[in-house]
């Protein structure tokens, strides 16, 4: 059974004529699926498009995405404006230039153009005819019983698709502008002289002490017998001093070994002044003032007696 | 000014595939703009539901979710649907009272309650003077839509008639403000644009001067008439979102 659709709009008119699906016709004899011409005409305008399906499918894909790009002012990418034979662009002014490219071959479209073929055919359009012609496919597409397979890609424009406002050259300028300073800064860079890299000195550190008998003796200045001797001296004034601290701020003694961890004098640095609590701490103890008079070398060693009753003992900085 | 009542080609956005129907509205305002009349035959379906409340999810879901990794509109779109609304009152003088009239109509009374509540939707406009800083929700914009595109319809012969005052005028090489009509809807869409809009924002100083806001005007009113169609709906839901996602 053979139908003929008209959808008319004051400028456009647009006729699908076509058959109905032979599966289908069982159950829905009035449903067209099968395209055998489609027209479309628009008013003042020669001559008529017309095609099959293929003609009919470009011209819903080629107008629809034009409309969306003028409703949204982002225009569409090329190939949704562009088919083999239907082309939409911008005009001069407000116009709308459809541009139709026919088929060379014997069988074109009946009564179509009358220009020679192979020639493109130009139309200008109005905005009010442009909205005709895509009311007519609109109606179409709304239309449940024409092709109710064809359906318009609903899809926005995607982020990357939309051409940058800004002109090239107007966004180059930043980019430009930190490469060049970048390579000033880094000439500038280069000229300067490399910083000359120096051991560190251990000349620093004084390298005698004064023992409370007024000797004077060199410093151990090994590294590993330092720490050996730190933790000794840790180790030995944790075990001797038992007693409950009645003092409630830090005491800070300045403690000189000798190179077999024996003390051999002391000197109180911390708090200036005060009640002297050294007859609570286990220096006096330790003290070995013999061992003074043998020592080689000494270290200075800075002791704090803290009030929870614990010690801290670090390498004696001036 | 007196009540008349006048025949709507109404085409009420119902669900995809079912084609407009024929409505007959009172109109409460006289106003300078005629309704459009029936111009083109089209498909008779059966009238919509009435019960405001199963239309509206209806009406809503009509427009599809296109922004699955958000859920508001983004920036460009409410400028666009406020400055269309803004075309619209520049057309019609009772337009803003149509803009809620026709949001009752549609059974969107939820979202679009009452004036203050369309102002503040109005003002996420990032351009206007008194921009509200909330966002705009996807059901709130699909409202707006839905809105403008009837009343779209509605002025379906105006806006032709200005489309064609403008083509009219651009082939004799007269300026647009020398038309009546056209000068009229130019003069008070260019003067609601300089009220409202906030003058210090970037985008708004490039609209000082006349002919470049006439030509926004311009604009507005192709985009309104492509709009106004079977699918207009869809059509201009679809495009907020161009170049967002």
């Amino acid at each position: 059974m053979q139908f003929q659709r008209i959808y008319r709009q004051p400028n456009c008119t647009l006729v699908v004529e076509g058959l109905a699906d032979p599966a289908a016709s069982l159950i829905d004899t009035n449903t067209l699926s099968i395209v055998t011409h489609s027209e479309c005409q628009i008013l003042g305008l020669d001559p008529v498009l017309s095609g099959g399906r293929d003609f009919l499918v470009d011209l819903i894909k080629v107008v629809g995405a034009y409309s969306q790009g003028v409703i949204s002012g982002i225009p569409r990418p090329a190939m949704q404006v562009r088919s083999p034979h239907l082309d939409l662009h911008p005009g001069e002014g407000d116009r709308h230039q459809l541009v139709c490219q026919p088929e060379t071959t014997p069988l074109t479209q009946s009564g179509s153009s009358s220009s020679e073929s192979g020639q493109p055919l130009r139309w200008d359009l109005s905005t009010v005819q442009l909205f005709d012609l895509m009311e007519a496919i609109d109606q179409l597409l709304a239309d449940p019983q024409t092709l109710p397979d064809l359906q318009f890609a609903w899809t926005p424009v995607h982020r990357r698709q939309v051409p940058a406002q800004e002109p090239l050259v107007q966004r180059a300028v930043a980019p430009t502008l930190g490469a060049t300073l970048l390579a000033i800064a880094a000439a500038g860079f280069m000229a300067m002289p490399v910083p000359q890299v120096k051991p560190p000195r251990i000349e620093d550190r004084p390298t005698t002490t004064t023992t409370p008998a007024g000797t004077s003796l060199n410093l151990i200045t090994d590294a590993e017998v330092v720490q050996r001797l730190q933790s000794q001296t840790q180790q030995k004034l944790a075990q001797t001093w038992k007693s409950r601290p009645s003092f409630d701020t830090a005491q800070v003694y300045r403690v000189t070994i000798d190179e077999q961890g024996q003390i051999i004098g002391y000197r109180r640095e911390e708090p200036l002044g005060g009640q002297n609590y050294e007859a609570e701490l286990p220096l006096k103890m330790l003290l070995q003032p013999n061992a003074a008079r043998t020592a080689k070398q000494a270290l200075d060693l800075r002791v704090v007696f803290l009030p929870q009753g614990t010690t801290e003992v670090k390498l004696w900085t001036p | 000014m007196g009540r008349f009542w006048v025949e709507c080609c109404c085409s009420l956005p119902v669900a995809a595939g079912r084609p407009s129907v024929h409505n007959i509205i009172q109109a409460t305002d006289c106003s300078l703009v005629t309704y459009a009349p029936e111009t083109s035959p089209r498909v008779t379906a059966e009238p919509p539901p009435t019960d405001a409340e199963s239309t509206l999810p209806l009406l809503l879901q009509t427009l599809p979710d296109l922004a699955v990794h958000t859920s508001v509109l983004p920036r460009r779109g409410r400028q666009h649907l406020d400055l269309l609304l803004l075309a619209i009152e520049a057309m019609d003088l009772g337009g803003s009272e149509a803009v809620l009239w026709v949001g009752q109509e549609l059974g969107l009374n939820e979202i679009l309650q009452h004036r203050v509540q369309l102002w503040q939707i109005r003002n996420t406009n990032p351009l206007r003077r008194y921009n509200q800083r909330r966002p705009l929700s996807l059901a709130e914009a699909k409202a707006l839509v839905l809105v403008i595109c009837n009343l779209a319809q509605r002025l379906s012969v105006s806006i032709r008639q200005n489309l064609l005052a403008v083509q009219q005028q651009t082939d004799k090489g007269q300026p647009l403000d020398d038309h009546f009509a056209l000068g009229f809807y130019l003069e008070r869409f260019r003067s609601h644009f300089r009220a409202r809009m906030n003058p210090r924002r970037a985008a708004v100083v490039v609209y000082q001067k006349p002919e470049v806001l006439n030509r926004l005007a311009v604009d507005l009113l192709q985009q309104l008439l492509l709009c106004s169609g079977t699918l207009g709906a869809k059509r201009l839901w679809t495009s907020l979102f161009d170049g967002e996602i």
